[in-house]
Order: structure tokens, then sequence, then C-alpha cells
């Protein structure tokens, strides 16, 4: 267990470099928008551009996972059961790291949009856990179906793409009245997000484990 | 210890034919330590245990003997049993096969001495 | 104490990639697994270290059953073949990631001999998978499988990328690994000759059966080649396990495999001549290509 939490410790410090840079891009869009740079005002949003450098990086992380360190870890020879609770560790590990940063910044920055904020954190984790379970599945459809899962991953991670994008030429209105709006909406956690959130883990686990236990290594 | 082996015999023979030469020739000297099976394995890159069937083969004729704990050394007398030896093979090895080409080819045992007489 | 596969199928898409497959690896050997290309060496490799599920049978390490025993598994190194094309993940990984990898999973990771291979290959670890060459590949191949220190390692076509001096190189190290540790190795390849003086045991596998599993210089010392008139060969051979026939006008070349006891009819008018291990191989596994 000690090789499998070296790993994937490590591995989450890389990607949350990934997510960090992202952010960052998004952060100097924002700040080249803004009339009249507010750089606290713009403190309080970082956290939602940090998100959704998680969502993207999340996604676009767990499928390459998928077909990457899965197998060649089990080439490596460990056990498929360690695959996954290794694989599991560094997801819940990376939102865990995700979520800390938002509330630091958050309880470093505070204002109006950041106790919205703060309250919005249990909508932020279901958001990224469903991320996270998307990703893995898209891996995990990649390995078992070459072609379908291509073009599954292409589709999402157009959609992923796409986000950023919107994201990116939302960004210049975060810093206006509207982010607060948008702020706000994300704190009223709707009753289905928790459970849409378990589903997707529970399907995600269930296929991987379905899969991870025939899966032939082939790198 | 030098020679290069051939596929035309078993590598473990050649191996112990290699160190026989090497003692006939008085490169390696009787009371002398002699490569270990590693050493050997690795300058012609093969299997020890190839080695150690060579190696055991001449401990088996009483050509080598082993210090415990040290290694493989010449034992004394060792040249005077590998001369005698390959002396009885010589008729056998090398006289006959010459005998044989030299029917096959029509030439008369006296031919055949003048032969060996203009040679010195 | 041996790693031991039973009666091992292996089936993709309806078709029998292994048959039937029991061997047992004893410790302290270096085995060889030749095979021509597809005859199943790596499929047979990955299922003796748990990578790939068999269809049927079972894989054992003294007694303990393989698949999803990190306990056996620990003892096991398969160290593969890359293939770093481009569809595959690999191909984007520098070669250091990739040792890291190898560095934190196996337990007895050997750091002072893999950074002596790395200058003894002068192989550029900042390098990309995917842009290394085959040989080069084929160096990290057997940089993973030696610094495994696994008492079970298997080399997965290590030689296939290599030019001859540093296959020669490969297996001085090789059998200086081997000698200073005792492990067990397995080494696939189809590149026989030099292979055939390091390799203890043989294993012959052909379209997913083993022909031969035997001791290299027993094996190649059963095998001799037959030749001379076409009916003093066939006389001289007969009864006995004939293979790879070849004439040429009147004459006839045969491999004969001698079973203990057996010998070619000496007086016959014929040559009979020692074989190398890699005639004998293309003698059996051959026969289909010669007709």
């Amino acid at each position: 267990m000690k090789r499998n939490l070296k790993f994937w410790t490590r591995y989450t410090w890389e990607c949350t470099g990934m997510v960090l840079a992202v952010a960052a891009v998004l952060a100097v869009i924002a700040a080249f928008g803004a009339e009249g740079l507010d750089l606290r005002a713009l403190a309080t949003v970082v956290p939602y551009f940090l998100c959704i450098g998680a969502v993207f990086c999340i996604m676009v992380g767990n499928s390459g996972t998928q077909t990457l360190y899965v197998p060649l870890l089990l080439s490596m020879g460990e056990t498929r059961r360690n695959v996954l609770l290794g694989f599991h560790y560094f997801r819940a590990l990376i939102i865990a790291v995700m979520l800390a940063l938002c509330a630091a910044v958050w309880l470093l920055a505070p204002g109006e949009v950041s106790a919205v904020g703060l309250r919005s954190i249990p909508t932020i984790l279901c958001v990224l856990v469903i991320a996270s379970a998307m990703g893995s599945i898209m891996g995990t459809v990649f390995v078992r179906w070459k072609w379908a899962g291509m073009i599954l991953i292409i589709l999402l991670c157009g959609l992923g793409g796409g986000m950023v994008g919107f994201a990116g030429s939302m960004a210049g209105n975060f810093l206006t009245a509207r982010t607060f709006e948008i702020a706000s909406h994300l704190a009223a956690l709707p009753w289905w997000l928790p459970a849409a959130a378990l589903a997707a883990l529970a399907l995600d686990v269930g296929f991987q484990w379905m899969l991870l236990r025939r899966q032939e290594v082939k790198l | 210890m030098n020679e290069r082996l051939t596929e035309q015999k078993s590598i473990y023979l050649q191996i112990s034919e290699m160190i026989e030469t090497d003692i006939l020739r008085e490169i390696l000297l009787e009371e002398e330590q002699v490569p270990s099976t590693n050493e050997l394995a690795k300058l012609y890159t093969i299997n020890p245990a190839t080695a150690a069937k060579g190696i055991g083969l001449l401990v088996d004729e009483g050509i080598l003997y082993k210090r415990r704990g040290i290694g493989m050394f010449v034992s004394k007398g060792a040249r005077e049993k590998i001369l005698s030896k390959r002396k009885a093979a010589f008729a056998e090895n090398h006289v006959a096969p010459l005998l044989a080409e030299a029917r096959s080819l029509g030439i008369s045992k006296e031919e055949l001495l003048t032969m060996i007489g203009e040679r010195n | 104490m041996s790693l031991h596969c039973e009666n091992v199928v292996k089936t993709y898409g309806g078709k029998d990639v292994l048959h039937d497959v029991t061997l047992d690896l004893k410790p302290g050997k270096i085995y060889g697994l030749i095979g021509r290309n597809g005859a199943g060496k790596t499929t047979l490799l990955s299922i003796l270290a748990a990578q790939n599920p068999a269809s049927r049978g079972t894989v054992t390490l003294d007694g303990e059953p393989v698949w999803e025993n990190r306990k056996s598994l620990a003892k096991i190194c398969c160290s593969r073949e890359l293939n770093a094309n481009a569809e595959s993940g690999l191909a984007a990984m520098k070669a250091k990631e990739y040792l890291r990898i190898a560095a934190t999973y196996y337990d007895g990771w050997d750091k002072a001999l893999e950074e002596r291979l790395v200058k003894l290959f002068d192989l550029n670890v900042k390098k990309k998978l995917g842009k290394m060459s085959k040989g080069m590949l084929s160096m990290m191949t057997i940089i993973v499988a030696l610094c495994s220190r696994a008492p079970y390692t298997f080399l997965d076509e290590p030689v296939a990328g290599l030019d001859v001096v540093a296959r020669e190189q490969f297996y001085k190290l090789l059998l200086e690994e081997y000698a200073s540790s005792g492990r067990t190795f397995v080494v696939s390849t189809h590149i026989i000759e030099e292979a055939a003086d390091v390799l203890e045991e043989v294993i012959i596998l052909h379209e997913g059966r083993i022909l031969i599993e035997a001791d290299t210089q027993a094996f190649v010392d059963s095998a001799v080649h037959v030749s001379g008139k076409i009916e003093e060969v066939d006389a001289a051979t007969a009864g006995l396990e004939v293979h790879h026939p070849e004439t040429v006008g009147r004459s006839k070349g045969v491999t004969v495999f001698l079973k203990p006891g057996q010998r070619v009819d000496g007086s016959r008018d014929v040559s009979v001549q020692p074989v190398s291990l890699q005639r004998a191989f293309v003698a059996l596994c051959g026969e289909e290509a010669a007709r």
C-alpha cells in the first residue's frame, strides 16, 4: 500500500499543478476583461476558475489514467484491487485539495461573493464527483471499446473544452454584478445533485471493477 | 583460454578441452588457480551451469581439484595426465581420419609416409 | 518451490492462442522461451505474471495462486516489450518517468544498477518513450527487468531491437546478475543464435503449444543433421523422428531428433553432423515455411 500512496499522491500534486495553470489562465483573461482591476474582487471569483479547471482536468485526467496508469501499474505487479483503491484514493484526494483551495481563498478574502461561495462548497463537491466519475467512465469505455470510446471522449472533451471557452468569454463578466447572481445559484444545492453524484460514482465503480477484473494489459 | 567456441561440439566439452590445452601449453601451471565458473560464463557468454559441467569433467579426471572456499586448481601431474590421454586419443582422432581421406583419394601408405617425411 | 502453470488455455475472440500449457519454472535457472512471432510467447508470460487473465487453468507460485495475490506478484517481474506507438499512452511518457514508477512499484529496485545501466547504454532518459528507437526501448525493458531484483523475472523480447554487439552486452549483464543473485530468468526471444549458450533450459512454444521443454545442451545434442544419398539417408534414419527434409537431386538432408538410446545407423554411407539450437528450432517449427 505504501507504493500506492507514494505514486498516487505524487500524481495528485501533478494534477493540482495542471488545475492551477488552467485557473491562472482564466484569471488573467478575467483581469484583462474587467474595467478597472479590483484585485480583491478578482480573488473572490478565482475559486470558480479553479473549479472549472478542476472539472476539465479531472475528466481528462481520469480517462487518461484509466487507459495509461491502470494497465501500467498492473504490468508492474500491482493487484487489480490495489490499483482500483489507489485510483480512488487519488480521486478523493484531488477533490479534497480543490475544495480546500477554494475554501482557503474565500476565507482569506471575505466578501459577499465569498460568503455564498463557502455555502456552495457542497454543490462544488457534487459537481467534481460527477466530473470524476464521467472521466473515469470515458476511460473505461475507451479501454473496452476502442473506437466508440474514442468518439465519446472526443464529444466530452469538446464539451469540456467548450465549457472552458465559454468560461473564458464569460470571465470578463465575472467581475460584474452577475457574479453574485451565478454564485447564488450554485449555493442552492438542488436535492437531485447529491443523488446524481452518488449514482454516477456507483455506476463508475461497478463498471470499472467489472472490466478491471478481466482487463488485459496492453501498453 | 581465448579460443572461440564453435557449434560443432558441446560447449562444456570445448570448455574442458580449452583448459586442458592451456595446461599443455603451460598457460596454466600446476597448482595454479583456474578461472571460476562465473568468470568463464561471462567470458564466453555461456550459462554458468555449462561452464561448471566442463570443469566438473576435469575434476572427475583428476586434472583439477577443488580447494574449499577458494576455487579450482590444477592438480600436480595434470599435464602428464593430459599428455598421455591425448596421445592415446591421437591415433583415433587424427590418424584414422587421415587414413580414411587418403583411401578415398587413392593415396598409398608409402606416398603418405613420404608426405609426412617431407613435412619436417 | 516453483512457478507453476497448469492446463492454461487462452482464447481471444473464439480462437485459442494457448492450448493447455503446463509448465514448471524452477528457481535459479535461466530459461529461454523461444518461438516464432505470434507463437504466444508474450501471452504466456503475461498470464504467468497475472497481467492477463487465463481463460482456463491456474498459475501458482510456491503453491499459492498468483492472480490478485500481492505476495506472489511481489516476487515476479514481467518486463514487457515496450511498444510506444502514437496511439499508446506511453508515447508521451518520459523514460525517466517510466523508471520512476517502476522504482516505486518494485520493492527491491536497485537504483545504483539503474544508474549504471542508463550510463552503460548511453540512454537519454529525458526522452519520451514515443521518440525512442526500437533499440532504446529494448534497453528500457532490460533495465526494468534487471533492476527489479524480482526472484522470477521475465524479459519479453529484450533483444529484438538490439544489434549484435548490444545483444552480447546484454547476455553478459544477464549472466553477471544471474551469477550474483541466483534469480530465475525467462527470456523470450526469436533471435536464438547467441542465446543458445546462455539459456540453461529451453522452452519451445509453437502455435500456442509447448513442443519442447528440456535442458538446452541435451536438446541440442539430441538433434543431428543426416545427409547423403536419398536411399541411404532414409535407411539410416528409419524409425527415428525426422524433421525438415530437404532434397536436391539424389541428395537428401534431414534433421533427426534422437530419443535416449536411439542412434543413426552408422553402417550407412551418410554424414552425421551436429546442429545448432537455431537449426534444431527451424527444423521443428519451420516445416510449413519449407513446404
